[in-house]
């Protein structure tokens, strides 16, 4: 069998990738790759991978491929395609996720000459998966006013619905994005879909993913609108390049795509992967 | 000119090669990393569906030539 960890983003610590390597049976070939260089053909013909997804081209032509540990939350659409077992880290970064977005939200109405009274704002999230669920658990003590879009009806209290979403938009004050990425909510995210609803003074966090959003449009809306602020941890790409047009807006806070993980994630990540029979 | 068509069709194809230009709005003088945005995994990517779809081998060393659009219609002409 071939084991292939991808550790592209150089974000993974050496300790988990030790942890994993420990639990690889002794027959099996290794590969832990950390450069793009000659990717395709190495995961041409791995049977197991871990590691942050990659495009769908670089596994369409492996037939050998017979499960991939996504060390994310969500599973690309075109992965779907693919026949083989994939396993996500579903629900074990929830909570990470969710205390970044604390930091982001409490960054945004602090760090102001004026910090805003968060009694007075309507806190609105986009999703109610396992992150929208542990944002509103993080942030129900200290909002009054909090909404949520979601699809779901079974919630326990009232949730707005995606055909009411231009009057949840119109009232947001802090808006955060905990959607998955596909092409239904890629869609939610246009100038004329997303952007004409918005309060000029309004505050985006974004935890779910960069490609959510056309670049061209945030430039835009936040060049136009001082007052309105943008902070996320995704973009597209990743890495954000340093010069890159987002950076230049002193409106827009970029994280380093790092809420998923804090050092409980991790072990919570090991323990799932220990449990799988590809390695018994 | 029928290469830029034939490299139109390939992204509108793919669903995750993510572009910061609208797929009509592409030009042969676009810069693949500054204009386009295309990452390291996105040109290999994008080099191994072009060659997917003219049943060619990946060869990742042309990818150190592509900088613009241009560079890429240039290797498709080649293959085809």
């Amino acid at each position: 069998m071939k084991f292939v960890f991808l550790n592209l983003s150089k974000k993974i610590p050496d300790s988990f990738i030790k942890a994993v390597l420990q639990t690889i049976p002794s027959n099996w070939e290794v590969s832990v790759i950390r450069e793009t260089q000659g990717l395709m053909k190495i995961l041409s013909n791995a049977n197991y991978i871990m590691g942050f997804s990659v495009p769908f081209s670089f596994l369409k032509s492996n037939t050998q491929l017979k499960g991939f540990f996504l060390l994310s939350s969500q599973v690309p659409e075109s992965y779907q395609k693919l026949n083989c077992e994939l396993i996500n880290i579903k629900g074990l970064n929830s909570s990470s996720v969710a205390q970044h977005t604390l930091y982001l939200t409490m960054k945004s109405i602090r760090e102001r000459t004026l910090p805003l009274a968060t009694e007075s704002l309507t806190l609105s999230i986009m999703g109610f998966g396992h992150i929208g669920k542990s944002i509103f658990d993080t942030h129900k003590n200290i909002f009054s006013q909090i909404e949520i879009l979601s699809r779901q009806t079974d919630a326990g209290f009232p949730l707005v619905s995606y055909e009411k979403r231009e009057t949840f938009l119109e009232s947001a004050d802090i808006l955060i994005i905990a959607l998955d990425l596909n092409s239904e909510t890629k869609a939610m995210f246009t100038p004329k879909s997303f952007f004409k609803y918005l309060k000029r003074d309004i505050t985006i966090i974004n935890v779910a993913r960069g490609e959510l959003f056309d670049e061209k449009s945030l430039v835009t809306f936040f060049n136009k609108n001082m007052e309105a602020q943008y902070l996320t941890d995704v973009t597209f790409p990743e890495p954000y390049p340093i010069d890159a047009p987002l950076r230049g807006l002193e409106n827009i806070f970029i994280t380093d795509h790092q809420a998923g993980f804090n050092s409980k994630t991790w072990a919570k990540t090991l323990e799932k992967w220990k449990a799988i029979k590809w390695i018994k | 000119m029928k290469e830029l068509e034939f490299l139109k069709e390939i992204l509108k194809e793919v669903d995750d090669i993510y572009l910061r230009k609208k797929i009509e709005e592409i030009s042969t003088t676009d810069k693949l990393i500054d204009d386009l945005g295309l990452d390291s995994l996105g040109r290999m990517s994008l080099l191994h569906e072009i060659n997917f779809k003219l049943k060619k081998e990946t060869d990742e060393s042309h990818l150190n030539k592509w900088v613009t659009v241009s560079d890429i219609l240039d290797y498709v002409k080649v293959q085809i």
